[in-house]
């Protein structure tokens, strides 16, 4: 079963302009964008910052309009264009959010964030919640003295720590991660995923984990999908991708990663950045490809198949 | 009732001394002069007639009840002077025995009568007590300043926040619409209607408060807009918290504290706008006692200072007041402070 | 590397441009003072990016917001110690004096960006009124655009006329590292800088950083917990653990040889790339919350190595030329 399967799915923004707001353009932040997680599945999302990433996960959660496509949770089509057809799914749909200094109303206190997710979804009565409160905050390590506490009397790591408490509280199906482990420290970092791979050991759970810390998703994921201007450039199992990378982006992600080793530098992917507004013609990467041909500037490739990777590429690497 | 935050609020306020303090001095002040009739007044606020007790300030007495010819209601600054009231009988005036309107036409000399220790403050040109007419004026005025604030913060609430939440066309719309209506000039709206319908109190209020609004709305709809965006909100709605409670629990507090900060403010317009108005004669209409009337009065008769000084500097205290007060607010709710900023 | 190799003996001659002596900061809470940090001390050479690494909630960012005096008010308060720039001190400026060391002597970029910018307003209102407080010569839109391209913006006109919330969590720090950039200011003070960022913008910012330190000679106090991103760019690092720097070293021996145990265990819990089937280690533990901050060592309760001496508090000490380690460890081998 698919706990979650997206075809052809693009969320754009209007550009306006104007006294009276006219339309002048959209940012295409998701471009015809698919991809499945089937139940007890970690994926990852990977790909350069605004590469629309956030808004993926947003949108297939319904908190972002998409614009066109089909979303389908647990097999059961949902009518993208109404806001209340993801209603039924909110308790067993969660999401971490990027920021977490501003995913926490600052005139709540911690008990309050925590506890309303929970009496909301009769997971806990008004007289337990406290003790389920308490619970959480032990699950993902944070003094149970804070509960009186506001979220800016807390660093930047201890409100991620938050926001993972409350996704976790009302015991969902599927959390989408958006960059959960990157306020962490590495120490915290290992904490949290392991608390995740936990979960996901103990209720079955799935994640679409998005971010940038390719050593990270290396560590925890079953499939990644490579991300680039707003389209899936490929996708593949986590140790096909690493070991044999097919498209040049997913390359120049993985050279770019700055190690312990001095002698070796990361590698800086150059060449013009398009604007997501006015989409090149022919391969989105075109720009900052090194291996890019006069065939690329037709039209952006369709997926071919190599093996158990799915790539839009003319040239695969092999 | 409160959340904590507003408790924090409400201590760091009790914390900045001026405003506290400040607070307190034209909060009673407020709540005594609501009682105005009974610290000055021309009637007694005892009296005893024939062995029966009577209330003049509560309630009416002709002047025959006190033995007198006329059906009319009791003269009592006559009446303390009559042989035979005396005989029979004593009244117990309030601590400033004179009303705003009663003129002392009797009095020796022309009116303005400079302080004496019958008027305190000296008379107006109409041979009135000064002190009374100050007091009653700060009622008005703070009554007037005070509704219109809480009409105009509703107003703009309301129409702010509709604008800010639905955002969109109609925001766009609704903003022009206001644009338009602001730019409209406000003093000859408020003269047009007076000579229209008349002046008074409700009309004059209404004029200015559909004026007032607005830099209200501004406020609100940019809050609104801002918070609308904010991740927390999104956060509460991929929890599954219903819409409504969302815009009343999660955006509107939030929404409110600039409201708050800028109240004591808009009383202040209000208090300068009804004197100035009625400096200009086109407030309330004479002969209700305010503090405009009396600027006008005390600018055309400079020869008697103590009417325009004493009104001046009730004006300045109130309104100095009135400004630490507002301070105060805004130091305590600032946001700011909350995070980081010296 | 070129950057990385420079003559030391003539960084060590000059005079630090930020030197932070024995900083105590507490916060009021309802149960008294509680300190933040605990007589933290360290000097940043021109030139130089030093790197601050700690776990969460050690104290960075209150440390780097102290420098920048932005801290909360009220409600802390530096109850020990002094900080200078160059010979200035910091904490005996008026507030106008202040106001004009930031952004213009002390360019920060903070951890939070969205909370830095103003919602209500467009990016490049928030540009531009910056710049006018500080006065900025003339062609500033030229010069804003400039600056959004470099740090990777392919349409700065549409990032200037953007609402924060328009933008990627990743575009918004690159925004606010423009900012930081814009006044040439001498010393950058970068808060998790690239946290947000993928990794191969992260190593274009990187660059674009370490041009600008060599341009203008900037230095940069580099907030971080990405070890291997202090490893490529910086020069010296400080440990901070609970409050306490607990290790200061060159940045080779650091790799090759951390001196403390926590900064071993930090080393190894780098999850590691090139491994079949990487394992994430974490440190056993918790790290203790302020208010329970012990007077003696505050590493020893996850500490391995833990001794009965480490019940007593361990002070800095130097173990080489350029280290300097709080350990018992080493008390005995000297
Ligand atoms: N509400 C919005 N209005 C207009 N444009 C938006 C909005 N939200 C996102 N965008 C645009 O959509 C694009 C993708 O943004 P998104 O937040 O999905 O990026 P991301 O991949 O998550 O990046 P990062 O790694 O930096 O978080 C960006 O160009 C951004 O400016
Ligand atoms: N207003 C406050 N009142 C009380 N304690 C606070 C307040 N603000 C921060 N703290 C505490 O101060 C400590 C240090 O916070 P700081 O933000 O400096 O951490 P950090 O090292 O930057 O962590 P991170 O890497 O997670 O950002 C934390 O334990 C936090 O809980
Ligand atoms: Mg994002
Ligand atoms: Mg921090």
């Amino acid at each position: 079963m698919n706990i979650l399967d997206i075809q052809n799915l693009h969320t754009f923004f209007p550009i306006t302009g104007g006294v009276f707001s006219k339309i002048t353009g959209y940012i295409k932040a998701v471009n015809d964008v698919s991809l499945y997680i089937k139940k007890g599945e970690i994926v990852s999302v990977v790909g350069e910052s605004g590469c629309g990433k956030s808004t993926l996960g947003l949108t297939a959660l319904g908190l972002t309009p998409a614009s066109s496509g089909t979303i389908a949770l647990a097999d059961k089509k949902i009518d993208i264009k109404k806001q209340h057809s993801w209603k039924p799914f909110r308790k067993d749909y969660q999401i971490i959010f990027q920021d977490p200094f501003t995913s926490l109303n600052p005139r709540h206190t911690i008990y309050k964030i925590l506890s309303e997710p929970l009496l909301l979804h009769k997971v806990y009565t008004r007289k337990n919640v406290r003790e389920g409160v308490i619970r959480l905050m032990e699950h993902v390590g944070l003094s149970t003295d804070y509960l009186r506490r506001f979220p800016h009397a807390f660093s930047g790591g201890q409100r991620q720590r938050i926001a993972i408490a409350r996704a976790i509280g009302i015991k969902p199906k599927m959390i989408v991660c958006d960059e959960v482990a990157s306020a962490l420290d590495v120490s915290v970092q290992a904490q949290i995923i392991q608390l995740l791979l936990q979960l996901k050991k103990e209720m079955n759970l799935s994640l679409m984990f998005i971010s940038h810390d390719l050593s990270l998703v290396k560590a925890i994921s079953d499939r990644i999908y490579v991300m680039y201007l707003g389209k899936i450039v490929e996708s593949a199992p986590s140790s096909d991708l690493f070991k044999k990378p097919k498209h040049p982006y997913t390359q120049a992600l993985l050279n770019s990663i700055p190690t312990l080793n001095r002698n070796k530098k990361p590698a800086i992917l150059s060449g013009e950045v398009p604007s997501p507004i006015n989409l090149p013609s022919g391969c989105v990467f075109k720009s900052r490809c090194k291996y890019a041909k006069e065939e690329c500037d037709r039209k952006h490739p369709e997926f071919s198949t190599i093996g158990d990777t799915h790539v839009a590429c003319y040239f695969p690497l092999s | 009732m409160f959340s904590e935050l507003t408790r924090d609020r409400l201590k760091r306020f009790r914390k900045i001394k001026r405003a506290y303090y400040s607070f307190w001095i034209l909060g009673i002040a407020f709540i005594l002069s609501l009682f105005s009739e009974f610290i000055s007044n021309d009637k007694p606020l005892y009296l005893r007639y024939k062995g029966k007790s009577y209330f003049p300030v509560t309630a009416f007495y002709s002047d025959q009840t006190f033995g007198g010819k006329y059906k009319t209601e009791a003269d009592y600054l006559s009446l303390k002077e009559d042989e035979e009231f005396r005989g029979s009988g004593f009244m117990i005036f309030p601590i400033i025995p004179h009303g705003p309107l009663h003129s002392y036409l009797s009095m020796d000399d022309t009116p303005p009568h400079p302080p004496s220790k019958g008027h305190w403050l000296g008379t107006d040109s109409m041979a009135r007590d000064v002190f009374a007419r100050l007091i009653y004026g700060f009622r008005t005025c703070m009554v007037f300043s005070l509704l219109l604030m809480v009409i105009s913060v509703i107003f703009g609430i309301i129409i702010g926040g509709i604008q800010g939440y639905l955002g969109g066309k109609f925001d766009i719309i609704v903003q022009r619409l206001i644009e338009i209506w602001s730019s409209m000039p406000f003093l000859y709206v408020v003269i047009l209607v007076g000579s229209i319908y008349g002046r008074n109190f409700m009309l004059l209020l209404l004029t200015m408060a559909i004026f007032q609004w607005i830099g209200l709305s501004y406020y609100m709809r940019g809050e609104f807009l801002k918070l609308k965006s904010q991740t927390y909100i999104k956060a509460a709605k991929a929890v599954g918290i219903k819409p409504v409670n969302i815009l009343f629990r999660q955006i509107l507090p939030n929404a409110l504290t600039p409201v708050i900060t800028i109240t004591p403010f808009l009383v202040i317009g209000g208090i300068s706008s009804l004197t100035a108005l009625d400096f200009l004669g086109f407030g309330l209409p004479p002969p209700a006692p305010s503090w405009g009337e009396l600027l006008q009065q005390g600018l055309k008769n400079l020869y008697a200072p103590w009417i325009a000084l004493s009104t001046i500097i009730s004006l300045f205290i109130t309104l100095l007041l009135t400004t630490f007060i507002g301070e105060g607010i805004r130091e305590a709710f600032d946001p700011k402070s909350e995070q980081h900023i010296e | 590397m070129r950057h990385l190799i420079r003559n030391r003996s003539s960084i060590l001659n000059r005079q630090p441009v930020l030197t932070v002596k024995d900083l105590t900061i507490a916060f009021e809470t309802e149960e008294g003072l509680v300190e933040i940090t605990d007589k933290v001390s360290f000097e940043i050479l021109p030139g130089e990016i030093f790197g601050l690494v700690g776990e969460s909630g050690c104290g960075k960012t209150i440390t780097a917001l102290s420098i920048l005096r932005l801290l909360p008010q009220p409600g802390t308060k530096i109850t020990s110690g002094s900080i200078f720039l160059k010979d200035r001190n910091i904490l005996s400026l008026s507030y106008e004096q202040m106001r004009s060391v930031r952004g213009k002597e002390i360019g920060m970029i903070f951890q939070e960006p969205a909370a830095a910018l103003n919602p209500l307003l467009p990016v490049k209102k928030q540009l531009m009124e910056l710049f006018d407080y500080h006065k900025f010569p003339d062609d500033k839109e030229k010069r804003v655009a400039e600056l959004l391209h470099r740090v990777g913006f392919p349409d700065p006109q549409r990032i200037l006329a953007s609402y924060p919330h328009e933008l990627s969590g990743g575009m918004l720090q690159r925004v606010m590292i423009a900012i930081a950039l814009m006044l040439s200011p001498s010393l950058i003070i970068a808060d998790e800088p690239t946290t947000a960022l993928d990794v191969t913008v992260q190593a274009q910012i990187m660059e674009l950083l370490i041009e600008m330190q060599r341009e203008i000679d900037t230095s940069i106090l580099f907030i971080t917990h990405n070890l291997s991103l202090i490893a490529q760019y910086a020069n010296r690092l400080a440990v901070m653990y609970a409050g306490r720097i607990v290790e200061e070293n060159d940045l080779d021996s650091f790799i090759n040889n951390p001196l403390h145990p926590y900064s071993r265990g930090l080393i190894e819990a780098l999850p590691d790339l090139n491994s079949e089937n990487p394992q994430l280690k974490s440190i056993p533990g918790q790290v203790p919350q302020p208010k329970d901050y012990s007077f003696g060592c505050r590493f020893r309760e996850r500490c391995n190595k833990a001794f009965e001496l480490c019940t007593d508090k361990p002070e800095l000490m130097s173990t080489g030329d350029t280290q300097k380690v709080a350990c018992f460890l080493y008390k005995k081998e000297l």
